[in-house]
Formats: structure tokens, sequence, C-alpha cells
């Protein structure tokens, strides 16, 4: 039987049709009678629903019908008898078509007959050209019911009514599932042909069950509790339900029971056999355990997340994989991630024992399963594997050879696979160089927080470890955080400073020029770095100093040469470049950086033009040794001074205060003289608008200046000094309209773009007159976050936040779709060795990839004017526009 | 204590010091910093779980053994230099 299970099998056709009541009868295995599962010794009875011959689930028995074991048999059908016909849930809809297409009284397809004949070629051609029959045969099925009179037998149709759950409603009579299946047996093949289906497969009188087939017991397996008592599958409960009404329903009518009685029993048996398929079918209330719980019978096995097909055929669970919540490690390199002793102990590598690592992989043994870097299982040269306990060790160890596989525990230095989900783009998947670290989670560098996507607010994340050379030959080359540096998206890096990387970087560069020879070591500590250049000067007392330009230069390969704009700029008229009042324009010489201030423009994900040079000069390994030092620099160099912000620190003078409700009150005024001007109708209404429109426009513009101009005016009492100010201006987080927001003016409240309007009629809230257009009835805050909302300012501002979390919501679930089929359909797209993208069958989809054939991480940000900076670092001359 | 010399020049050293932490690097540094032959002294521990210490000390050419040695001497008369003030004053009040 081994030998039988080994041969391999072609599928060679699949065909879809209806089970037979003779198909169910020959695939079956004995009919089943019995309600009662095991008798009183716990021996299962013959033609119940535990028959030994449906198969074996108990390990060491060998099933009556094949005799395979547990595990090898497949199960075997059994079948009940039903004493009455009962619909199949699951054709009810075709059920309806079919009785309304057909004659009542001669079965006849309701066409006439040389109408059927045309049709029928019609169908046949369709299948020859194997195009679909779908919309012909719901033609038919439209015109058929169009039919008032039988043109074969002269008889009168009626309309027939579905009611739900399975009732068919003629004439106000219920037709009974033996009348409706007798209209369909007396169908003749051409008509069946006719409703588009294959006479030889499916016949309509086969939607309508006289046989059950009754799964085998490996589809519903009992569970043995642990007090010993058996627990059976909620299919087997169904079924149970469906033999005890089926017998009850013989018994009666054989007694000769009234007529109501057995149609209350015959409903019975139909709600069993419907909730048998389905028991979440609306108008039916679902079939519940004796616990409450409503049982998953067959569709619900199938359907949804958890279901069958998302569930378990798609979606697997694999082996060699961790999952645990993740934290932020700024001494971890970005290459490496923080691993769990717990997991390192459980997670094992193959290593195959040669001459060379004999001894080694012996010590792995030596120390056993408990102590770290030990080994979980050997394998020896004829393939047995032995688990590796603190019993057998030393035994093994000793043994141990040529030829055999020790799996051993993680250790530092080995490469894994790191994901967290969504897994969007290629950068959600990386490879990782492990550090084992005490407690429990995985700890990695906040660094490379934007390609994963991730926060410490509790995400977690998953690892997979790699089984074989060349998975991690190829994740090594490939998948390595530091080869994914550069985003193909935009071409630019992806990874760089973060937060307080560029707080840290802003203050370094740009305040701090007095650092001692004691400090300026201490701010390099972490960064490699063991050599300070010459000071910048000497203080009074002799002592040198450095300014923190000067530290940060040391982190630039020598001879790197850059220009460009910083973040905090503050886009002058003229631009005076490295004379910048604003020390805006960055200049780096030969890897010394003589004016700007280093902020996100520089070192920061998505935008850092450092990093993004490195990367593309210097290549990858020197990439990531300069974010490993420049984010601890930052740290360092922020943890000098401190940053931290407080309600304090959106104080602003009387003055300023008094200033800003003055420019609030003008806009008020203006927009009230707005209003008077619209109500005397003097206003001129803007070109392709309506007046209504016009006024709307002119006040959102005239309050939108009015909070802008507040904003100014609080900006300009908060300089760099303050924490918030640096964060926005340098690009850390936050921006100038956040500080505008809490400490000037909240502003104006929009719904889709528009002034909130919504409310009561004629007006948004009681407390305001009914058509009154003016700034506050219609959400405009005039107060700060920190002054606080009056009550219908915080009203206001609930409506307007609200459609900021809906649109959000919306948003990512709309993307996230877009996303799935954009993906599904370009899935299986390659880039050839000749350039050209084709699809699996080798059809040319471009001829080159992109149409362009760019690799945008290879260009400068996508930009083709890469070739004026090569010209200029060959020839050192500028080249003419 | 166990320690363990990465690499020497005529200089420079490089040395790991197992089970030692800032309590003796930070003051060992910061007297080595005050020597004026001491060029650079630095100290530090890759990560705090589970790494030890490496210390670095650069000269501006004397030996880099005697200029260490000197320091730890120095921190031990200071150590008892403090321990005879505190004595002292424990004894006064």
């Amino acid at each position: 039987m081994d030998a039988m299970a080994s041969i391999p099998k072609r599928v060679g056709e699949i065909r879809f049709g209806l089970l037979s009541p003779r198909e169910v009868r020959k695939m079956s295995i004995t009919p089943i009678i019995t309600a009662d599962t095991y008798d009183d010794d716990g021996y299962p009875i013959d033609m119940g629903l535990m028959d030994m011959r449906l198969g074996v689930i108990d390990p060491g028995l060998i099933c009556k019908t094949c005799g395979s074991r547990a595990g090898d048999c497949p199960g075997h059908f059994g079948h009940i008898e039903l004493v009455a016909p009962v619909i199949h849930v699951g054709f009810n809809k075709l059920i309806l078509k079919s009785l309304r297409s057909i004659c009542r009284n001669c079965s006849n397809f309701l066409l006439e007959p040389q109408r059927k004949n045309e049709y029928l070629e019609q169908l046949q051609q369709l299948k020859i050209m194997g195009h679909s029959t779908d919309d012909l045969v719901n033609d038919l099925f439209k015109e058929a019911r169009k039919t008032k009179v039988c043109p074969h037998c002269n008889e009168e149709q009626v309309e027939i009514k579905f009611e739900k759950p399975s009732d068919y409603i003629e004439n106000g009579e219920k037709l009974t599932p033996t009348e409706i299946r007798e209209r369909f047996e007396n169908m003749s093949d051409d008509d069946v042909r006719l409703m588009g289906m294959d006479p030889s497969n499916a016949r309509p009188e086969w939607m309508i069950l006289t046989v059950l087939p009754v799964p085998p017991v490996t589809v519903r397996p009992s569970i043995t509790l642990e007090s010993g008592q058996r627990s059976e599958d909620d299919l087997t409960h169904k079924m149970v339900d469906i033999i005890r009404i089926n017998q009850r329903f013989q018994e009666n009518r054989e007694a000769g029971a009234p007529q109501l009685i057995l149609e209350d029993l015959w409903e019975l048996l139909q709600y069993h056999v419907t909730t048998f398929f389905d028991n979440e079918v609306s108008g039916v209330p679902p079939a519940r355990h004796r616990s409450g719980r409503p049982l998953k019978t067959l569709t619900q096995r199938l359907k949804g997340k958890e279901g069958r097909f998302r569930g378990s055929l798609s979606g697997k669970r694999v082996n060699f994989s961790a999952r645990t919540v993740i934290s932020p490690d700024p001494n971890l390199s970005i290459n490496e991630v923080g691993l769990p002793y717990a997991i390192a102990k459980q997670m094992t590598l193959p290593v195959n024992v040669i001459s060379r690592n004999l001894e080694k992989m012996r010590q792995y043994v030596a120390r056993g399963n408990d102590v770290h870097p030990g080994a979980n299982y050997v394998i020896r040269a004829d393939g047995r594997r032995i688990k590796v306990t603190d019993v057998n060790c030393t035994d093994l160890a000793e043994k141990l050879d040529i030829g055999w596989v020790v799996e051993r525990q993680l250790q530092d230095g080995d490469i894994v696979i790191f994901n967290r989900q969504p897994s969007l783009h290629k950068m959600s998947i990386m490879a990782h160089h492990v550090k084992v670290l005490p407690y429990k989670t995985f700890r990695l560098n906040p660094a490379v927080c934007p390609p994963y996507n991730a926060d410490f607010d509790g995400d977690e994340m998953n690892l997979h470890v790699l089984q074989t050379e060349e998975a991690r030959a190829e994740a090594e080359i490939l998948m390595k955080i530091q080869e994914n540096i550069l985003s193909p998206r935009f071409g630019g890096p992806i990874i760089g400073g973060i937060h307080d990387h560029i707080s840290g970087m802003f203050l370094l560069t740009r305040t701090d020029n007095d650092i001692s020879k004691n400090d300026a070591l201490d701010l390099l500590r972490k960064s490699h770095i063991r050599q300070l250049p010459e000071p910048a000067g000497y203080r009074d007392d002799g002592e040198p100093y450095w300014t923190g330009k000067q530290i940060f230069s040391q982190l630039l390969p020598d001879d790197l040469n850059l220009e460009y704009v910083a973040e905090v700029c503050f886009k002058c008229d003229e631009c005076d470049r490295e004379n910048c009042e604003n020390d805006a324009y960055v200049i780096i010489e030969n890897g010394e950086l003589i004016t700007g201030t280093i902020d996100e423009k520089g070192i920061g994900a998505f935008k850092g033009h450092i990093v993004d040079k490195i990367v593309k000069e210097y290549g990858s390994t020197k990439s990531a040794e300069f974010i490993d030092d420049m984010t601890r620099l930052a740290i360092r160099a922020i943890m000098r001074s401190g940053l931290s912000f407080g309600i304090s620190d959106e104080d602003i003078p009387k003055e300023a205060q008094m200033h800003i409700s003055e420019i609030i009150s003008n806009a008020e005024d203006e927009v009230k003289r707005l209003i008077e001007a619209y109500e005397a109708r003097e206003l001129e209404p803007l070109p392709g608008r309506t007046l209504d429109e016009t006024i709307e426009m002119k006040i959102m513009q005239k309050l939108g200046v009015a909070r802008d101009k507040t904003g100014d005016v609080a900006g300009n009492h908060l300089g760099l000094d303050n924490s918030a100010v640096i964060m926005a201006k340098s690009g850390a987080r936050g921006s100038m309209l956040n500080l505008t927001q809490m400490a000037a003016s909240v502003g104006q409240q929009a719904v889709r773009g528009e002034r909130i309007r919504r409310g009561y009629t004629g007006r948004t809230l009681p407390h305001f007159s009914k058509g009154d257009l003016g700034a506050d009835a219609h959400g405009f805050v005039k107060s700060s976050y920190k002054s606080g909302l009056n009550p219908t300012e915080y009203f206001f501002h609930a409506v307007g936040g609200r459609e900021g979390l809906v649109d959000t919501a919306v948003r990512t679930s709309q993307s996230g779709y877009l996303q799935r089929r954009l993906v599904n359909a370009l899935q299986d797209l390659e880039v050839q060795y000749d350039g050209s993208v084709r699809e699996t069958r080798g059809v040319i989809v471009q001829f080159k990839y992109g149409e362009d054939g760019i690799d945008s991480t290879k260009s400068d940000y996508s930009n083709p004017e890469t070739i004026h900076s090569i010209v200029k670092s060959v020839t050192g001359k500028e080249v003419e526009q | 204590m166990e320690l363990k010399i990465l690499n020497k020049t005529d200089y420079e050293i490089n040395m790991e010091i197992h089970g030692e932490d800032h309590t003796l690097l930070n003051v060992l540094k910061s007297i080595l910093l005050e020597d004026s032959r001491v060029e650079i002294a630095s100290y530090d521990m890759k990560h705090v779980n589970v790494s030890e210490p490496i210390l670095y000390v650069k000269t501006d050419g004397t030996d880099q053994v005697t200029v260490i040695k000197e320091a730890l001497s120095k921190l031990i008369s200071r150590c008892d230099e403090f321990n005879e003030v505190f004595s002292e004053a424990v004894k006064a009040c």
C-alpha cells in the first residue's frame, strides 16, 4: 500500500456537475441507519455514524475498507436514504429559474419547438468555440418566463414565488419537493441542455436530494478529551439530527399519522439538511450546539478569512519562523536584529559535518540544547533524526562523524529574514544579521523603521531562518538592509536619520561651536572615530575647542564633495549661497563641512542628500557604517543639551497675543463687510461661480490668510531657541502649522473642503441665527489649542476631526485593494537578460524596462541631470545650462 | 577581572576589560586626558547589554604603557587622598 501511495498521478480533466442519487449510492460503502455512534463498550456501531468502514482516525487501527493506517486512509463515504426528498439550499436560485421556465403540466421548456432547435444549435456553436454560454442561457430563461401559455399542451402558466428559506409558492399553495422533483424528472435531455446543463453530468432533479452522502470520519474526526470523554465534530452532530428526524418521519408515516404532523416533520428534515450544508442561510435560525454556539457546518468550513481557501490553502504557517513585539535599540547596527535568547535557543540552522568543522560541531552538540550556542537535533548519515538532550549530548558529541548534519542554534552573525506586514514593497522583507540579546522582544535600529513602516507602539514582526547555503548567500547579497538603502520608488534613500537624529544633527552642526576635547571624544565615542582634527581655536585659558561642523566632518569620507540647499532654507528671493545668513547653504569640500546646517535634507530618510551621495559613490557597506555612526553621533549630540517640550514653550508675549486677536477681529470685520455686500447684492460673482459660491470662497480665503498671519506672528516670537521650532524647521517632526494651531489660532474647520454647513435648517447650531454667514457660525476656531476652545468651536473641531478619521480609514482600505489588484495583475512580469519585460509565457510587455531601461536607484533621484554633476567632477567646471 | 589587549603599536593601545564598566573606565579616561602627553583616551561598550568595555589610548609618542601606569597610580593616590580627607571630616563631626 505504501507503493500505491507513491505512484504519481496526473490530473487529466476536472468535471463539475451534480451528484446523482445513483452516484451517491455507488460511492457509499454502507447506508447509515442508526443515529448512535458507539455502543456501551465504546465500540463503533455497525451502520452508525462512526462505522469502522468509513475510515480510521485513531492511530494504530486499520481501516476495514482499504486496510490502510490512520493518516494513509483517505476515508470512505456512507449514505443516508432520505424518506422524503428535500431541497439543496445551494441551488435555490437555479431551482426557481428552472421552475419558472418549464410547463407546470408537461414539463416542456416554454419555447416553440422551432426556437428551441435554433437555440440548441447556438449553444452547440458557443461550446465548440469555447465561449461561455452563460449569457445565452440567461436570455433563454428570461424568454421562457415571459411565455404565459405552454406551446406544447396549451396549459396556462402561473407565476411561481420563492419564499425564504426554501418554499416555492404556486397559486398560493406550497409546492412540495416531491412535486418539484416530478416536474424536473419529466424534462427531456434537450430541454435540460437549454438550461445550460449537461444531462449526463447534472440533471435538474438532482438538485432535490433523495440520498444524502455521509462524509467519512476523516472529515469529521472526534476528539478524546482529557477526561476520556469523546467529543464529536459539529458535522457528526448535524448528521445525528438528520438521521433521527428521518427515522421519526418514516415511523410516523408507516403508523399513518395525520398529514399535518408529517408536514411538520418534513419541514424539520428540510431544516436539518439545510443547516448541514450552510448554517448561515438568511431566514433560517442557525443550528446550535448544546452550549449555544452555532454549529460550524460545510459552508462555514470553506468561507471567510479562516476558511479552507483563505486560511488553509492560500495562507499557510511556516516552520523556522518567530514572531514577537519589536522595540528600538540604537546600539545595534542597521544591519542587525536583536534576537531574544529564548528564540535563539529554539530556532536552528542545519550544518553539514565535514572534516574541517567536526571538532567545532562536537562542541555545539556537547553543550546540549539548553546552553546557548548548542544544538537541538543531529541527523545521522542514515537520515535518522535524534533530539539532543542533557542526557545524550556528550554521547552524541562523541559519536558525531563526517556526513552527519547538526541542527545548531542561532548565534551572533547568522543571517535571517525579517518582515513586517503589510508587505507592500520589497523593503518590507529584508535580511539582518542576528545579535542574541536578553529579554523577549526583537530589537531593531530605529533608522530602519521607515522601510518597514514600523513604530514601537506594540507592532509585531516576523523572523525567518534560512535553511540552505544558497538562500543565505542570496539574502546576504540581495536582501540585506544595506543593499536596500535606496528605494526604487524614488531613487533616494529610504533609510536615514529620523526624529531625534535630525534634531541632534541640527543642534550639533548649527549651534554647538565650543566643544572641549573631553566632550569631542565623548561625542565620537560610539562612532568608531579615534582621531580629532586640528582644533578650531583655543579658549582664553589655552584649552583647545572644536566646532560641531568639525565633529560631523569626521564621519564623512575624505574625498566627498557636495552642495545643496538645506531644509531650513528661508527661500529668499535671491540666494546668497555660501554667505547665507541662515546657514542653510550646505557645502562639503573634501569631506569637510564648510558651511550649512545638517538637517533632514542632509541625513533624513527619504530626503537625505548626503546619505544618497554616499550610497551611490562609496557603496553599501560604507553607507551602513555612515548611517550607524551618524545616528549615534546625533543621539550623543542631542543628549548634550537635551531637547524637551512643555506647555510653556507655546507661550507668546502679551503684545503678540493682542496682535493675533487684532488680526482675527480684522478678518471678521472683513467677512462682515463681504456679507453686507452680498446681502445688498453688490457682490460681483467670480467667473463660472454662483454668487453663493463666490462669497463662500472669499470668506474662506480671508480667514485662511488671517490664520496664516497669526502663525507668522507666533513664529516671529518663537525663535530657533524653541524646541518645537527646531523640530519643525529641521524637518525632524511636526510643522509650523502645528505650532500655529497650538500657540495662535486653530483656524477654519472644514468638511469636504468647505466651511461647515450641516446641522439644523438654515444654521449649524442653535447658538446662531438662521442664515448667519459669519465666521464663527460656520466653524472658524479663533482660539488656540493652548488657550482652549469654546463649546461651539469644540463642536466644530470634532466635526472636522471626524472627517479626517473617516477619510484615512476609507483611503487605506481603498488604496490597499487597488494595490492588491495591481500586484495580482503584474506579479509574474520579469525583466529578462535582454532588458525586455515579459510574462510567464515569454510574451513581451515592454521592450525596455520602464520604456527607458533606467534603474531608478542608480540614477540621481531619477533626475537625468546627473550627467552635469559627473561632468563637473571630471572637468572641474560647471556645465552651462 | 580579565584583560585582553586587542592591538598595540608604539604609541597606541586597544584593550578589552572584562568585568568592568563606566565606574572604573570613566575615571580612568578622565585622568588620562588630564595628561598633556595623551592625545586621545576613549572607551566604549559596543552594546550595553552584552559587551565588555574597550579602552583606546593614543599618546604623542611616549610609551603608552608608562602613561597608563602613571594614570593608575594617580587614580590610587587621589582615592587615598579622598579617603584621608573623608575620615578626618567624619571624625571632626
